[in-house]
């Protein structure tokens, strides 16, 4: 057994990101997370005004203090605007959101490599949501060129957390054995709530369904703790809410005591809410001291626990799922610890809740062993191609490995009707062995053909070509035998699964 | 008329002593040596045995070197009837005293009639002694059940016997050959003549004769071994004993093969024992890499959970930091100022207090 044979993955979150390795011959990940806190790396970027960047923590604690010092920018959640071809403007000078990612793979893989030189992070598995269409993983892949970093695969987040788990002594869960399995992922972090619905289908993990709610996570809780709490003391005071701002130093400590009080109503029914010399009233310093419950608490969070449920619901309705066939149901994130949550979760899925500790690295821990063990995505469905006499020809099946080496392939056909000048091509995803989930219905690509020809019904032979790309983006390309030019477009939005056993080498028994 | 015969006398007599001394003179060797290879060569109505023979105890001038011999014997060997001359010179070798040149041949002779016949070759220069009895009884034995005696046979075999002063046992083995085959031809010695070996030299002429003569066949052929009998009981008592040395060889022999049996079934398990070390051997470095590989895993086992270790202990000093930090700043806050808020800061007392009992709570 090699000694050294290791595996890396990249968890680049919209809030946090860690890289991970994993120890083949140890079987142990080791993720990277902050030395200090020992959680992930804050996805911050700060631009300082002396042309210094800093990532990570570092960047985060200065964003109050920073942000709105002249000569210095900060950007987070740089990860939700990947793929929409913007650029931001950074103290006058236009940076590609590929080159703001740029700067949180580079810090990644300096802190990764400076505290273990054993491990060289010069190629990778990185994890990314279901969402995350063709562009936006282009646009990923190009950060991390940039950073050194080449990206093997893209790997979705909730397999890379489902494979995490599932090597993980406390789950006590083999992969293998799980085959016709429902599992779902209920990931609520800092930013987000992910809900993605997986089968454990002919060795391969398949994306059911998925739900999403944006914007509403933990920090999103914190928030609301604190705004009624603030709402309740200017009731106490008399203050008019919008007649008073608290300034944001202290408004930090309000939500550091909030943070408080909630994890504290876990384990009690009232706490208080006591931030002393909040603010300047009457010229004297005013104290916040608030009575918070557990009811009022989860009066105040009930429509988004509601809707996280009905989200839930949502998202096993879309794969004709229902919730008895769900077979295991792994909780990932702070907000996914909440009482609430814990108990309407734990209301319909009863034992069946696995509760993932240390859940803030389990993705790139994941993300690191499909890299150890050559675990690759795979095109979930089959993809068509359908022509206007409603003829169907298959292009790739499911299960084909998403390498550009073998998905290439060159097709002809024969134009049926040329009275418009143009051959068209429909592309289809069939539903295949997953009926019930997302995809792509239709894509159409208009090839020009002549209608010169004398006779109407002339056929002129066509040649499509089909490559998918190493970011997953399908390209097709036509062109009629009569024309000089043809037509292309490209597909960003198949559907991958991954493949639970490695693809043997050539010459490998 | 007395001086004329007197002069003729004279004459006479020196013509007959240079006639006599032109006979008595020997010839250069190479005109010895062409002349004796225009006798081999001639074929006489009459037998040239006698004259070849005499010619050769006639000799050459001049000493006899060993490449005179080698050349005569040249010419010698190749002839067909070298086994007679060389029977007349064997005889006279025995009955009178040779000339140097014959003293010279009949060895070397004798040596190629015996490698022709096999005889026991050893024996034809050593002394004779009472091996020789076995050893010749043996030999003719064996020629017998071949079927390989005849006329050349017995003649050849004598002339390797026949030495200078034979000796008594010779004797009897020359008479017993003698008298199996040609007993009426020859008058036996009377018993005085076989005391006294030096008698019997005319019956050894009477056996020259015969067997130099190319017209002799055998009558008979078998051994008188009345003579032979003290040989021929010791050949029986041998035989026996050869007898029961073969039953025992033989009975040796199976126990060599069932030692041998054993020997190659030892052998095999043997080699399937070797394998067998191999194999475990095999396995032993496999196990002793495994077990490099587990202390390796072990040691860097450790290391990961040291890591681990300091990893979980930052995250959770982090924690109470973050956490105590927060409470004693509050509490200074509802302190350090004109009017303290102490109910506030006993309460920040009282979380803290809280929280160091909630610390190993789950551990």
């Amino acid at each position: 057994m090699k000694r050294n044979h290791y595996g890396i993955g990249i968890d680049f979150g919209t809030t946090n990101s860690v890289v991970s390795f994993y120890n083949t011959f140890l079987k142990k990940s080791n993720p990277l997370t902050n030395k200090e806190t020992n959680l992930p790396h804050p996805s911050v970027v700060w631009y300082k005004a002396d042309g210094s960047v800093i990532v990570g923590l570092e960047a985060k604690r200065r964003i109050m203090d920073f942000s709105t010092a002249e000569g210095n920018a900060f950007v987070s959640s740089v990860k939700r605007r990947l793929g929409k071809q913007e650029s931001m403007d950074i103290m006058g000078k236009k940076l590609a959101l590929h080159e703001v990612a740029a700067e949180i793979f580079k810090f990644l893989r300096m802190d990764a490599e400076s505290r273990s030189p054993e491990y060289k992070v010069n190629e990778a598995i990185v994890t990314i949501p279901i969402y995350f269409d063709g562009r936006a993983r282009r646009e990923l892949r190009k950060a991390a060129d940039i950073a050194g970093i080449f990206i093997k695969n893209f790997v979705h987040e909730p397999f890379a957390a489902i494979v995490g788990y599932c090597h993980r002594e406390e789950s006590g869960l083999q992969i293998k054995n799980m085959e016709k399995q429902i599992i779902l992922v209920f990931d609520w972090g800092g930013g987000t709530l992910d809900i993605t619905l997986v089968e454990v289908l002919d060795n391969e993990l398949v994306e059911l369904s998925t739900g999403s709610i944006p914007d509403r996570a933990g920090d999103h809780f914190d928030d609301i703790l604190a705004k009624s709490c603030r709402s309740k003391f200017l009731d106490h005071l008399r203050i008019s809410q919008e007649g008073y701002s608290i300034p944001p130093g202290d408004m930090g400590r309000l939500y550091e005591e909030c943070e408080r009080a909630k994890i504290s109503l876990s384990s009690k029914t009232e706490e208080r809410v006591e931030v002393a010399r909040i603010c300047k009233y009457k010229n004297q310093y005013q104290d916040m001291n608030v009575s918070v419950t557990r009811n009022d608490f989860n009066d105040l969070i009930n429509n988004d626990i509601n809707d996280a449920i009905n989200e839930v619901l949502k998202t096993l309705e879309n794969a004709n799922v229902t919730v008895r066939e769900v077979d295991q149901v792994l909780l990932i994130g702070g907000s996914s610890r909440i009482p609430l949550v814990r108990q309407e979760l734990r209301e319909m899925f009863g034992h069946r809740i696995a509760e993932v500790k240390n859940a803030n690295t389990i993705i790139a821990e994941g993300a690191a062993i499909i890299d150890a063990e050559g675990l690759q995505p795979v095109l979930a469905r089959p993809l068509n191609v359908e022509l206007s006499d409603e003829t169907s020809f298959e292009v790739f099946g499911s299960g084909f490995v998403t390498n550009s080496n073998v998905c290439r392939k060159k097709i002809h056909f024969f134009c049926t009707d040329n009275r418009d000048g143009e051959a068209k091509l429909v592309l289809k995803e069939l539903a295949g062995r997953i009926a019930f989930t997302r995809r792509l219905t239709k894509e159409v690509l208009s090839i020009p053909v002549s209608s010169q020809l004398p006779q109407p019904y002339e056929h002129e032979r066509v040649t499509v070509e089909f490559a998918l790309d190493d970011d997953m983006v399908l390209h097709v390309s036509g062109k009629g035998a009569t024309q000089s030019k043809g037509s292309s477009c490209q597909i960003y939005d198949l559907c991958f699964g991954l493949r639970l056993e490695r693809e043997k080498d050539e010459g490998e028994s | 008329m007395t001086s004329d015969k007197k002069i003729n006398e004279k004459l006479f007599n020196s013509n007959k002593e240079k006639s006599k001394h032109l006979k008595k003179q020997k010839p250069e060797f190479q005109e010895f040596l062409l002349t004796l290879k225009t006798f081999i060569a001639t074929q006489n109505k009459g037998d040239n045995i006698p004259k070849i023979n005499n010619y050769i105890k006639k000799g050459f001038k001049g000493n006899i070197e060993p490449r005179h011999v080698d050349e005569i014997l040249r010419e010698l060997l190749g002839w067909k009837d070298l086994p007679r001359l060389a029977m007349r010179m064997a005889v006279e070798a025995s009955i009178g005293r040779p000339m140097a040149l014959v003293e010279k041949l009949i060895v070397p002779i004798r040596d190629e009639l015996a490698r022709r016949i096999s005889f026991p070759i050893a024996r034809v220069r050593n002394v004779f002694d009472s091996k020789m009895k076995s050893d010749l009884e043996d030999w003719i034995a064996k020629k017998s059940s071949e079927g390989a005696l005849d006329a050349s046979w017995v003649r050849d075999s004598l002339t390797c016997i026949m030495r200078e002063n034979i000796t008594e046992e010779e004797f009897a083995i020359i008479h017993s050959i003698v008298d199996s085959c040609c007993s009426r031809k020859i008058k036996t010695p009377r018993k005085k003549e076989v005391v006294q070996p030096k008698k019997y030299t005319n019956y050894i002429k009477q056996i020259g004769t015969l067997f130099t003569s190319g017209q002799f066949k055998p009558s008979k052929f078998f051994l008188a071994l009345d003579i032979c009998k003290p040989f021929s009981d010791e050949l029986k008592m041998k035989k026996i004993k050869l007898d029961d040395s073969n039953a025992e060889l033989q009975i040796k022999n199976g126990e060599l093969l069932e030692l041998r049996k054993s020997l190659k079934s030892v052998n095999q398990e043997l080699e399937e024992a070797h394998i067998g070390i191999e194999k475990l051997q095999q396995q032993v470095r496999l196990k002793e890499q495994a077990l490099l590989d587990e202390r390796e895993r072990f040691r860097m086992l450790d290391e990961h959970w040291e890591k681990e270790v300091v990893r979980e202990s930052q995250g959770k000093i982090f924690e109470l930091k973050k956490y105590f930090e927060h409470e004693v700043r509050e509490a200074k806050l509802s302190l350090d100022r004109e009017s303290p808020n102490v109910q506030m800061a006993l309460n920040r007392i009282l979380h803290m207090e809280e929280y160091l009992n909630r610390i190993g709570e789950n551990a």
